[in-house]
């Protein structure tokens, strides 16, 4: 039997044009970690049997498909994570001096995700942010993204044999789903029977794929596995820095792009994240194993801030729920040969207050104000969060 | 080994291979697999497409 490392596995990404149709992905970024777990909310079958043991079997509940990818951030795989997230408007600018887009309060597309799993990969489609958490970890940005997905497909095994030469088609089995083969593509490679299949057909029955002519035995039960791209990775990037982000705090939103705009005017924060969340419904229908569709609640925002307590005004300022503006200047490397663009991340909250500001008191240490924001709608400029990005990804990727 | 071709137009890097410019056609194993690629005289091969 063979082992597989880890540190071998990837991260590709493809917005699909449809939330329900999946798509292979070819975007390739370096993965830092993922906890993305099919539920099926198995519970114990509880009807009476005359048995005096709980249960002697598990049933299905409404599935679920969810968890967690991390990555450092850079700006070319923060650009699909925040256009899962929100909507993005019309890109400008080229490759020479970088691409600026914009994004809104609004859907984010539906991704195709694959993570192999050793020789195997897990497609995850249909795939939409819950939230997007951008944090400093060493001083490098960490981005964790909690996703919630239509479907996956991993493995499934068979349900009709196959039994030797000229085989052109594998029946999947619907034990643990009615439609197996959804999230499979024409092209996609499956192996089964220690034989690897180019998919030339999905069948719209949802168990029935079909491949080449081909001399191929595996026996009821075999798995079929989804097979592994080899990654291809475009060039990497360094992630966004602590250490070149600037905050600009104040008491409108055009005041803090101002003070954001110099390391003399900006506040010098210790630490800081945000959080953007769609707090989307798993949708669900008949017809439906899983959610028939992710749908956009309402959206909101956190952002936490550390930062060396000077005065009483933040205290202030929570205690008397007075509105401050947040702009997050991050720039990164420069793009064009000239340095006069870089990458760059623009995140402007117009409207936050303090849910929370503590000033604990340790020993030995200095005083900080560990600030807790709540990104509210500012009714004055309509709006509560605009983004931007820069990077060297052309609107085509997306 | 097969031809395969980078239809993409940034240079990819590919691990225990290196990089590749777009465009550029590579020596990769039989059963290298890879959206970003295409192999070179498929339509002759497909046929064979599936094999052990």
């Amino acid at each position: 039997m063979s082992n597989f490392l880890a540190s071998k596995s990837y991260l590709a990404l493809k917005p699909q044009v449809a939330p329900g149709t999946p798509i292979i992905p070819s975007n390739f970024f370096a993965l830092v970690s993922e906890s993305i777990r099919i539920n099926p909310n198995f519970t114990a079958d509880r009807r009476m049997k005359g048995l005096d043991w709980k249960s002697d079997d598990l049933l299905k509940g409404s599935r679920k498909i969810e968890g967690d990818i991390v990555v450092l951030g850079d700006p070319e795989v923060l650009g699909h994570l925040l256009n899962m997230t929100y909507l993005k408007g019309t890109t400008t600018g080229d490759a020479a001096s970088g691409y600026t887009h914009p994004f809104t309060v609004g859907d984010g597309d539906s991704y195709s995700i694959e993570i192999p799993r050793g020789n195997y990969a897990q497609r995850i489609w249909g795939a939409r942010a819950e939230s997007l958490k951008v944090d400093y970890e060493d001083n490098k940005a960490k981005i964790t993204v909690s996703i919630k997905a239509l479907g996956q497909f991993f493995s499934a095994s068979l349900a009709v044999a196959l039994t030797g030469a000229g085989m052109t088609t594998i029946v999947l089995s619907t034990d643990s789903d009615l439609r197996p083969s959804d999230g499979l593509v024409i092209g996609d490679k499956v192996i089964v029977g220690g034989v690897e299949l180019t998919l030339t057909s999905v069948n719209v029955d949802g168990k029935t794929i079909g491949f080449a002519s081909t001399t191929v035995t595996a026996s009821v039960g075999d798995p079929v596995m989804l097979k592994a791209q080899t990654p291809s990775l475009g060039t990497q990037r360094e992630p966004l820095y602590l250490g070149n982000t600037l905050a600009g705090i104040a008491p409108t939103s055009a005041l803090a792009d101002t003070a954001a705009g110099s390391r003399a005017t900006a506040t010098p924060c210790y630490n800081l994240s945000f959080t953007l969340k769609n707090n989307l419904l798993d949708a669900p229908a008949s017809g439906y194993t899983g959610p028939a569709a992710l749908l956009n609640q309402v959206k909101e925002a956190q952002i936490e801030i550390s930062r060396l307590f000077e005065t009483a005004g933040q205290h202030q300022k929570w205690i008397e729920n007075v509105k401050q503006a947040i702009t997050l200047i991050a720039t990164g490397r420069f793009i064009k040969t000239d340095l006069s663009t870089s990458e760059k991340l623009t995140v402007k909250f117009h409207n936050t207050k303090l849910i929370t500001n503590e000033e604990p008191l340790d020993a030995g240490g200095y005083i900080f104000d560990k600030q807790s924001f709540e990104a509210l709608y500012d009714n004055s400029d309509g709006k509560a969060i605009e983004i931007e990005l820069v990077n060297r990804t052309a609107d085509t990727a997306y | 080994m097969a031809k395969y071709k980078n239809t993409t137009k940034e240079e990819l890097t590919i691990p225990n291979v290196g990089i590749v410019k777009p465009g550029e056609i590579v020596e990769l194993p039989d059963d290298f697999n890879n959206a970003n690629f295409k192999r070179e005289g498929a339509k002759k091969e497909e046929d064979n497409q599936n094999k052990k």
